[in-house]
């Protein structure tokens, strides 16, 4: 076990952004915490590096890592040449040999200065950093934000082949189809409280979607309702009325809406 | 030998990864593709080529051995297994049950199926064939 | 860390460095025409009651004195009147920056918290005390080679006051630059603090909260000696923020 995180609470101003989160990350699993944005995933990851106190919890790291943050902000005035540079003096685990091959990958130019790189191309030069360190638990938040297409799967791709070195990764976003690409484990996160975690696969079949007349209520998220009824995920278990399968997006949407009867 | 193998993999589909393997696997088989004895790709190889995760790859091949589709062969990799009758009479009506809810799905009538029914094994009476394999089902 | 630290501090020191010698430059040479424009001044016949106040006839002959020139017009006031501000400036940014634009987390997951305290705080005043010494030895140099006669007993107390003073405004600015996240309230409040610790020394019992007549070194001036009870004061209040600063540093919240 890489990570463990068990109870975890972490307020602002009387309001709960983390609620009671607990999980663990195994060694060589990619970890996907998905939520919509303040659903408190940014929270969790900088109460697990230290840089915010939890108000109560406990956080074990066995590894080391490293960190990708949601605002991609290096030294503005420095060249990428220069960050990399700096990078390796400040940082024991780095691989600057590996750092320039990414930046090549991503057709990020050296001689270029920081402050001059546009949003997506700040975050693949960051995450050439990220990915450069030799670490056993990488830490990004929102890695592909950002990115056009073509270099969102390149990342993406990276990402996917790093449990077969050993690597951990533990990763937030709010984009599903990504998700479904790479991840092992999924948690949905909402309101600063777990409400689903599983492996990705077990997910997609533990849910199935009911369509019942309007107003019957059922056990589950209601997730649409039309005018003459109402569309509600449930657990295969529990299922009843006219049943259809339920795809990632739909059972998603519905722990998110959170309208549990 | 082995033989390659790609296909496309739905991500955005309900049915999860590992099962779309297992199912275009059954396919290929079926098809002809991929025979009995034939050495399939390494767990982080298709991963690699399909761009999924190997834990799932994993799970599909732990799952066709299971199955009795896929067979693995110490230090060598997973061959496609020879099937008895057995396995294939089985893979085969799973198949027929997949078509079957996807037409109800879709709104084919249970008449209109039993037709077919009829029409694929030929009068309903009569038919020597149909009644060797009457009596296994 | 070194090397960075110093990068992100290039601009603001070259900045102080050529204010500061712009400065003396608007000292040293004008020895010889101040004294005559004071000289003009003092034979006027209506000489505005005001000005005699402010510039009685003995301090003018005392300025013809090139050590009392010196010392009273770089150190007591071109430079004095500054070091609080650019004893700020150095120290404003210095993590109040990072903060605001974000590179404080690149730092903090490579390095531990101590580490990176002590490297800025460090490489800091280490900057400003180079920067301090050398506007200290300006009037020994300028001295030595325009041939003027220095009288060098008193420039190591006037050295001792600048550089005290200078610390004591940066670590007390360096406080808000770890408190505050943005570039802007660590500014404002060390200003506001100089201007109103300034005013507030009109009154005579509060008369130490006046920093500035420390740093001119009006003490030196009339003992001919430093004035160690407030340096001491001041280095010992200089540790206490320091140590606060770190401790504040180490719970923050980012």
């Amino acid at each position: 076990m890489i990570l463990s995180v068990k109870n975890l609470v972490k307020s602002y101003r009387n309001k709960r952004a983390v609620d009671d989160v607990s999980f663990d990350v195994e060694k060589g699993q990619i970890f996907a915490l998905l939520g919509p944005n303040g659903a408190g995933k940014t929270t969790t990851i900088k109460c697990i590096l230290g840089l915010r106190k939890p108000d109560s919890g406990e956080i074990t790291i066995n590894d080391s890592y490293s960190y990708l943050p949601e605002q991609k902000e290096l030294y503005r005035y420095m060249t990428v040449e220069r960050i990399v540079q700096t990078n390796e003096k400040i940082s024991r685990m780095f691989n600057a040999k590996k750092a320039f091959e990414l930046l090549e990958e991503f057709q990020i130019p050296l001689k270029e200065k920081i402050a001059n790189l546009s949003h997506g191309m700040k975050t693949l030069a960051y995450l050439s950093l990220v990915l450069a360190e030799d670490v056993g638990l990488y830490l990004m938040d929102e890695p592909t934000w950002g990115l056009d297409p073509l270099m969102r799967n390149r990342v993406l791709e990276l990402v996917r082949t790093m449990p077969q070195s050993g690597k951990s990764v533990l990763y937030t976003s709010h984009i599903l189809s990504e998700v479904e690409k790479i991840a092992d484990i999924v948690a949905i996160m909402v309101k600063g409280r777990i409400v689903e975690m599983d492996n990705l696969d077990n997910l997609k079949e533990k849910y199935v979607a009911c369509v019942v007349p309007k107003g019957e209520k059922l056990n589950g998220y209601l997730y649409r309702s039309t005018k003459e009824e109402d569309v509600y995920i449930v657990k295969r278990s529990e299922a009843n009325g006219k049943i259809q399968p339920a795809d990632f997006d739909m059972i998603f949407e519905a722990l998110v809406k959170g309208v549990k009867i | 030998m082995v033989k390659p193998v790609w296909f496309k993999i739905d991500f955005t589909s309900h049915v999860p990864v590992y099962k779309q393997i297992k199912e275009r696997f059954k396919v290929l088989i079926l098809t002809g593709e991929l025979k009995p004895g034939d050495f399939v790709p390494s767990i982080r190889t298709l991963a690699d080529d399909l761009n999924v995760n190997v834990n799932t790859v994993a799970r599909a091949y732990r799952e066709l051995v299971v199955e009795g589709v896929l067979e693995p062969v110490r230090g060598e990799g997973y061959l496609i297994k020879q099937l008895n009758g057995e396995e294939l009479v089985r893979s085969s009506i799973e198949n027929f049950v997949d078509a079957v809810e996807r037409c109800k799905e879709i709104g084919v009538t249970f008449e209109r199926l039993m037709l077919l029914l009829e029409q694929v094994y030929g009068r309903r009476d009569d038919d020597p064939e149909r009644e060797k394999l009457g009596e296994k089902l | 860390m070194i090397h960075k630290e110093l990068a992100d501090m290039k601009l603001r020191s070259i900045v102080i460095f050529f204010l500061g010698a712009g400065l003396f430059f608007f000292v040293a040479p004008f020895h010889r025409l101040t004294l005559e424009m004071l000289n003009e001044y003092t034979q006027l016949e209506n000489m505005p009651k005001l000005l005699e106040r402010f510039v009685p006839k003995n301090f003018i002959e005392r300025l013809s004195d090139w050590s009392f020139y010196i010392y009273t017009q770089w150190f007591g006031k071109n430079l004095g009147q500054f070091v609080p501000i650019l004893a700020i400036i150095i120290a404003f940014p210095l993590f109040a920056r990072e903060t605001e634009n974000g590179t404080m987390e690149f730092l903090l997951t490579r390095s531990s918290r101590k580490k990176v305290f002590w490297s800025k705080s460090c490489i800091a005043i280490a900057v400003l005390t180079v920067e301090m010494l050398v506007f200290s030895l300006l009037p020994g140099i300028y001295s030595l080679l325009a041939s003027k006669d220095l009288k060098y007993e008193l420039l190591g107390a006037y050295t001792i006051h600048t550089l005290v003073g200078a610390l004591f405004w940066f670590t007390l600015t360096m406080l808000f630059s770890v408190v505050y996240d943005d570039q802007v309230k660590p500014i404002l409040t060390a200003v506001g603090i100089l201007a109103s610790s300034t005013v507030i020394g009109i009154f005579k019992p509060l008369r130490f909260m006046n920093t500035y007549s420390y740093i001119l070194g009006s003490k030196i001036i009339s003992t001919g000696k430093m004035d160690v009870i407030y340096t001491v004061s001041l280095l010992t209040v200089i540790a206490v923020i320091l140590l606060s600063s770190y401790a504040i540093f180490l719970k923050k919240e980012f």
